[in-house]
């Protein structure tokens, strides 16, 4: 029974430092990111640009819609590898396109594999496609292996 | 007696076991991948190497390997199907196991028996349809199969510690090292089993049969890694081969030693947002309310059950720990054992809230809990369950995915004789590599990446070039996938002239476009004076004028293709993309003039003012539905959808057929 008390309490201790952890990785998270979802996305890119990674920039006040890949682009349009799939991204000539520092840049400066984050609106129907009012080039990172 | 010993089954838990292995079986068959598929990195790669007794990617996976050639044996679908019903049937195994385990182990102070089958019940189906584990079950993948050796390995683990026999710790030693040929990460369970015998019979270890027994079993488990070496000749992907298991080294560096730039890979100051990032996951599959209930399961378990308790965290913690400093873009699916443990730890928090309400409702009412009150309990408690069902049934149904098979179903039809097809090369190329090695398909086809990852110039030497990714040019594909840059001439234009579903919900194709390519000396009729077509239209987009179509054939077989010409006049210079449709189903995008006229202009002539001319074929997914539907172009980023023809689409082949027979086989067994 004594032997049982001592693993219960070692176990107590345990699951403490477990909830200390956790609360205690939620609070930096907060105070880096606020309560958004930006800074849970910063995963490698996919193969072949497959499903991309998130901004390494803080977007906490202000989360981007879509962040992705260009899979294709033209001056209408970017065909964009997403987490959650491809997606539209549909610019017209009001769509403001900036470097991660706030440099601007022309549609045509973005290239095949960028990393993009992209600010819109979703049209209506699936969610797949977006007009863009403001598309942030994200940093590379190096590609992976499978 | 020993409190903490497990329950034994009663056969309504062998039951109950079955039938939630069965309705999650339904549903994951239902919802299974009809074939090859792109959403698992190495999924397609995985639909092939068992049937031609292949070395996988790192680690090697043998018994998955071995596991996937006993269905490949079924006599329905084809091999990559059969491969996805693997992952339905094993992952179904999981469910089943995981409800016996936690059956095992609740305790019977937590709730009445009703209650506690109900809560077990509930936490083994909101694990079965957990986003992430639905997603794994149905494709050719190793996490599903790997969650039933777990669930088998604690089976085992539990039947050990009711008998105590050693032939008993023999059977979970030897399915315990078995279950590093489905995930070799389970090797991190060792140090949570270790606690739990010691904690359970320290006597054990002065008994030299125990000992034999265990390392007897474990090394028999663990020797299928010999089908290392004795398959490495197989092997075809450049960092694979860099790490060949042909030596000791190499075999420590395409298993334990595998990937090294994946683990660890954060810095002390980054690991609170992986942790964050683990919790997203973790609810993102069960809820917020399950952290919650987690740990006031995980409190239980440590009351009721202090060995269990550290067994299930031990072996949740070392998973967690390790994967959230694990660099991977497909992260999610590393966490599945451990989202398999917090199904456990939720299976003891849903009987303690139960418990706590009936024995609530004894207080408020007096005496004895009625038996029609537990059972509402009980049945609300089940239908909860639907919620998850419910919820993840769209977004985890991947019924429709035919886009690969249909588009290279029809890339065979059209190559010509002794033609050579450029393709991504090594774990990547599987969806070609797939009909060549499992049914000999188009063998006169030289995929000069199939053999080895750096196919040279002479090895494609007098036949005509086709490629099914980009390998001329600042967009060639790159990464381990990529083609040799010296392959072939730079001069050489890349030429689309099919293309298969890549967007839209009809057939979505996560990792960007299916277009076969013809490279050419010339870029063909791209650019001309004149425009006959036989569908004349003329509408004006503000720039670019849509002068006409050529359709044919105006009847198409699903699955089937057609031959598409666009006529259009580019009065101003800017790019454009066109989206073809049916029905309003985006079917592809394509830049204006197929990817070339930014090159045409630069090294021909100019284009405005001129007739472009788009000549390609275009695949009809095969889930298309029969009937007449409308065929439609638009300006990506214009409204106006113009509408080319109606197209009479029939169905009198199965996909499946289609695909089999165009295989080569004319039935299904290969």
């Amino acid at each position: 029974m004594a032997e049982n008390r001592w693993q219960i309490i070692l176990g107590a201790v345990v699951l403490l430092v477990i909830l200390l952890t956790a609360a205690f990785s939620l609070g930096i998270y907060v105070g880096r990111h606020g309560w958004g979802e930006e800074g849970l996305r910063y995963q490698p890119p996919g193969p072949e640009g497959g499903p991309g990674a998130a901004p390494g920039q803080d977007f906490a006040a202000n989360p981007p819609d879509l962040v992705g890949r260009i899979r294709a682009l033209s001056q209408l349009g970017i065909q964009l590898a997403t987490q959650d799939g491809p997606r539209i991204v549909e610019v017209s000539e009001n769509t403001r396109v900036e470097d991660k520092d706030g440099t601007p840049l022309k549609l045509t400066d973005l290239r095949l594999g960028d990393l993009v984050a992209v600010f819109g609106e979703f049209t209506p129907g699936n969610g797949q496609r977006l007009v863009a009012s403001q598309i942030v080039r994200l940093p590379e990172r190096a590609p992976q292996q499978p | 007696m020993d409190n903490n010993q497990p329950r034994r089954f009663r056969t309504i838990d062998y039951a109950l076991a079955l039938l939630l292995a069965g309705i999650a079986f339904l549903f994951y068959y239902v919802t299974l991948t009809p074939s090859l598929s792109y959403l698992s990195p190495d999924g397609n790669e995985l639909a092939t190497i068992p049937y031609v007794l292949g070395l996988a990617h790192m680690p090697g996976y043998p018994l998955y390997t071995w596991l996937g050639k006993i269905f490949t044996f079924l006599p329905f679908g084809d091999v990559a199907h059969r491969v996805n019903l693997m992952s339905a049937a094993l992952g179904a195994v999981g469910v089943g196991g995981l409800y016996l385990i936690i059956t095992s182990l609740l305790h019977q102070r937590a709730a009445s028996p009703i209650l506690r089958r109900a809560g077990a019940s509930l936490a083994a189906a909101l694990f079965a349809f957990s986003p992430t584990y639905w997603s794994q079950a149905v494709i050719a993948e190793v996490y599903a199969p790997n969650i039933a050796m777990v669930a088998l390995t604690l089976l085992a683990l539990l039947h050990w510690e009711r008998t105590r026999r050693d032939r008993d710790f023999f059977l979970f030693a030897l399915v315990f090292g078995l279950s590093l040929g489905t995930h070799i990460s389970n090797l991190g369970f060792a140090p949570a089993f270790a606690i739990f015998i010691l904690l359970t019979d320290r006597s054990v270890l002065k008994r030299p049969t125990w000992w034999i027994a265990g390392l007897a079993g474990f090394a028999l488990g663990a020797a299928q890694f010999a089908w290392l070496p004795l398959k490495a000749s197989t092997l075809n992907d450049r960092i694979m081969l860099e790490h060949a298991p042909t030596t000791l080294k190499g075999i420590y560096n395409y298993t334990l030693g595998a990937f090294p730039q994946f683990k660890f890979a954060f810095t002390l100051s980054e690991i609170p947002d992986r942790v964050v990032v683990y919790l997203y996951l973790l609810t993102h599959q069960f809820g917020r309310l399950s952290l919650l209930l987690g740990v006031i399961g995980m409190v239980a378990l440590l009351l009721r059950r202090s060995r269990h308790y550290y067994l299930l965290v031990g072996m949740y913690l070392v998973h967690v720990w390790f994967f959230i400093q694990y660099r991977a873009f497909d992260l999610e699916v590393f966490f599945l054992p451990a989202h398999f443990i917090w199904a456990i730890f939720l299976a003891f928090g849903i009987p303690e809230v139960l418990g706590w309400l009936e024995r609530t409702i004894i207080r408020l009412t007096g005496g004895q809990p009625s038996r029609p009150s537990q059972w509402a309990m009980a049945i609300v408690t089940v239908g909860l369950a639907l919620i998850p069902l419910g919820h993840n049934l769209s977004t985890s149904d991947r019924s429709y995915d035919v886009s690969i098979n249909d588009f290279y179903a029809n890339v065979w039809e059209m190559l010509p004789s002794d033609s050579a097809l450029l393709t991504q090369g090594g774990v990547f190329g599987y969806d070609a590599f797939y009909w060549q090695l499992v049914y000999g398909t188009r063998q006169d086809v030289l995929l000069p990446a199939l053999p080895t990852p750096n196919p040279a110039p002479k090895d494609i030497l007098g036949r005509d070039l086709y490629s099914t990714t980009q390998v001329i040019g600042p967009n060639r594909a790159r990464g381990p996938g990529g083609l040799p840059p010296d392959l072939v001439s730079n001069e050489l234009w890349q030429i689309p002239i099919l293309t298969g579903a890549q967007s839209g919900t009809s057939g979505l194709n996560p990792r960007g476009r299916l277009v076969l390519y013809q490279l050419s000396e010339t870029p063909g009729n791209l650019v001309v004076d004149e425009a006959n077509p036989t569908i004349p239209l003329d509408v004006d987009l503000k720039g670019l004028t849509l002068l006409g179509a050529d359709v044919d054939p105006m009847n198409v077989e699903s699955g089937s293709r057609i031959h598409l010409t666009l006529y259009w006049r580019l009065d101003r210079a800017r790019p454009y993309q066109i989206e073809t449709a049916l029905d309003g189903r985006s079917v592809e995008i394509h830049d204006l003039g197929l990817g070339n006229l930014e090159r045409y202009q630069a090294e021909i002539g100019p284009v405005l003012d001129r007739v472009i001319l788009e000549d390609y074929w275009l695949v009809v997914p095969s889930t298309t539905p029969e009937g007449t539907l409308e065929l439609t172009v638009r300006i990506v980023g214009h409204e106006e959808t113009i509408t080319i023809t109606e197209l009479a689409v029939v169905d009198q082949e199965e996909a499946m057929e289609r695909w089999l027979r165009i295989a080569g086989k004319s039935s299904s067994v290969p």
